[in-house]
């Protein structure tokens, strides 16, 4: 049950620089929270102190915002793509 | 390093950004401030109990400005009330169709159905595309500074890139690649004006800023775009900005290729190890420092267009209408024409801001705030034609659309000279230099500036007009200067 999950470039000092992780799970907040335990520090910044998604970080599951979807508990099929949308990228000098 | 003292000149919404980095950062931040209030073209004007943001009056890519709080302590959410809207945009065309868009793509899909079967799927097609350019921009063209084509091609990672930013035709003709509907073209072209270019002239790069829209949101601060300001300038302060407002810079000091200092209209000067430029390059160029050939280059990349701002204190609810809304010109082609040949247009897209919906603040209870913007071209005189030009877009809007000629309390007009004298901002331009020409991108003047310890932040330069730009200009100017430091 491997997703694959793109990391935005300014996340990616959590991922250790990678732009992709593998991790499994079936619901987004299974693989945000699979995600968090590979990769501790991701929590802190999709959430908010409620445990909701933070306002302003935009989740797609292949294609599809989780906003209209349904949130934390899309489900999320085996092979599919989780992509936290760049938050504009920086430090390339 | 941190003791590094740093004038910022101009406190526009890019001047107060990297004023917040750097100060957050250690180094000692001074911003000098022309007019009483700092903002730029940021500003809000009040009267009679209603209150209009007369510069931008959209907010979107939030988390670029929650980057800049977070760069001080804070964040966006903790120093604002932030609404996603979720009616975004209401579009009306003379052919008397309507199109809405939501903050659900899946909803705006429907209502483009509604208009003509099967453009919602064209919608959907066309934002991966847009969303694609988006993706790759935001790594490459925006993710530093811009002194020329290859520092572009360096931050590609592949040759595909390069075609993925879609820079090689322009808007209009992506447009007619992508929708079949001519009322869709249009929308699309729009965009154009969205850093005061031409839908015929700009690149299609342009059309990212539709998944911006709809994938992170049409956004607005509860207070207004006004509310933002007073957040940065309150933020700023906070992390021991030292703010002078009605302080005027006459002149940049140089010594031995260095910028050292500025010049104050008193006579006074103030000595600095950097100097932050937040005003319009060719201002700079030509009045701050003697650089002909840096100014030569800035001319080059063509100013932005300007605009005819009419603000209308209106009695009543107007049916049909959002908190943002488009009344599109029957002629698109005929209006950039017009434009570009230096008249205002005489069949103008109306674009009306009424933010009373969202936020009854903005008006007094039972009223409307309208906030009405037409393109104009930079450098037009409003009395030339000898007709009332902020009258005729009214006339013009009663024809199209709704009526307010006989419910308005009041009614003013700010035109592209009005904000050359304001701002500083060359004929007005709103954007400072254009996205026309294939080549709009490399000319925008670099962030890092002609003499050594000066920088370029703000709409005229890198990477270009519009609040997310300008705060990216902002973030960029931080890194620049970081990297400089270390050598």
């Amino acid at each position: 049950m491997a997703v694959t999950v793109r990391i935005p470039t300014t996340l990616r000092p959590l991922s250790g620089g990678a732009s992709t992780v593998s991790v499994e799970g079936s619901t987004l907040a299974e693989v945000l929270s699979n995600l968090n335990a590979a990769h501790p520090g991701f929590s802190d910044r999709l959430f908010d102190g409620d445990g909701n998604l933070h306002k302003f970080v935009n989740i797609f599951v292949a294609d599809d915002d989780v906003r209209y979807m349904d949130g934390l508990k899309t489900a999320v099929a085996s092979g599919t793509t989780v992509s936290i949308i760049p938050a504009v990228a920086g430090g390339s000098l | 390093m941190s003791a590094e003292r740093v004038i910022v000149v101009g406190g526009g919404v890019g001047g107060l950004c990297v004023a917040i980095r750097l100060a957050s950062r250690g180094r000692s931040v001074t911003l000098l401030e022309r007019l009483p209030v700092v903002g730029g073209k940021l500003a809000v004007y009040e009267r009679d109990g209603f209150t209009f943001d007369i510069g931008p009056s959209l907010l979107t890519l939030p988390h670029i400005f929650d980057d800049v709080m977070r760069c001080a302590g804070t964040s966006l959410d903790a120093e604002l009330d932030v609404r996603r809207l979720s009616t975004q945009f209401r579009y009306f065309w003379q052919n008397h169709t309507t199109a809405t868009f939501y903050d659900n793509p899946i909803d705006t899909a429907s209502s483009l159905d509604g208009m003509r079967p099967g453009s919602g799927e064209e919608y959907l097609r066309f934002l991966k595309h847009s969303r694609s350019i988006w993706e790759v921009s935001e790594r490459t063209f925006l993710a530093g500074p811009m002194s020329g084509p290859i520092s572009l091609m360096r931050r590609m990672k592949r040759v595909s890139d390069l075609r993925a930013i879609d820079a090689r035709r322009t808007l209009a003709t992506a447009a007619r690649r992508h929708f079949s509907d001519p009322n869709l073209q249009q929308w699309l072209g729009r965009y154009a004006t969205y850093s005061g270019s031409s839908p015929y002239r700009s690149p299609a790069t342009l059309s990212c800023i539709a998944s911006i829209e709809a994938d992170y949101g049409a956004w607005y601060p509860m207070g207004g775009l006004g509310a933002l300001r007073d957040a940065l300038e309150r933020v700023a302060r906070r992390v021991g900005v030292e703010i002078r407002t009605s302080c005027e810079v006459t002149r940049l000091v140089t010594r031995r290729g260095r910028v050292v200092g500025v010049e104050l209209a008193g006579g006074e000067t103030m000595d600095a190890d950097l100097v932050v430029a937040n005003v319009d390059a060719e201002h700079l160029y030509r009045d701050l420092l003697d650089e002909p050939k840096r100014l030569r280059r800035v001319r080059s990349a063509g100013r932005s267009s300007s605009g005819v701002v009419v603000l209308v204190g209106v009695r009543g609810a107007t049916p049909n209408v959002v908190h943002h809304n488009v009344w599109f010109s029957a002629d698109y082609e005929r209006e950039f024409a017009e434009i570009d040949g230096g008249t205002l247009p005489t069949d103008p897209t109306i674009y009306a801001c009424v933010s009373s919906i969202t936020d009854p603040s903005q008006a007094p209870a039972g009223h409307e705030n309208w906030f009405i913007l037409v393109n104009a071209p930079e450098g037009a005189a409003l009395d030339e034609s000898g007709v009332d030009y902020g009258r005729f877009v009214l006339d013009r809007l009663a024809a199209v659309g709704p009526d307010l000629r006989s419910r308005s309390l009041f009614v003013e007009t700010i035109g592209p000279l009005d904000l050359e004298r304001r701002y500083r901002a060359p004929g007005g331009a709103i954007y400072g230099t254009s996205s026309n020409g294939r080549n709009a991108a490399f000319r925008r003047p670099n962030n890092r500036g002609a003499v050594r310890g000066l920088y370029l932040v703000g709409g005229s330069s890198h990477p270009g007009g519009g609040l997310p730009m300008v705060a990216l200009s902002a973030r960029i100017v931080d890194d620049v200067i970081g990297a400089d430091s270390k050598d």
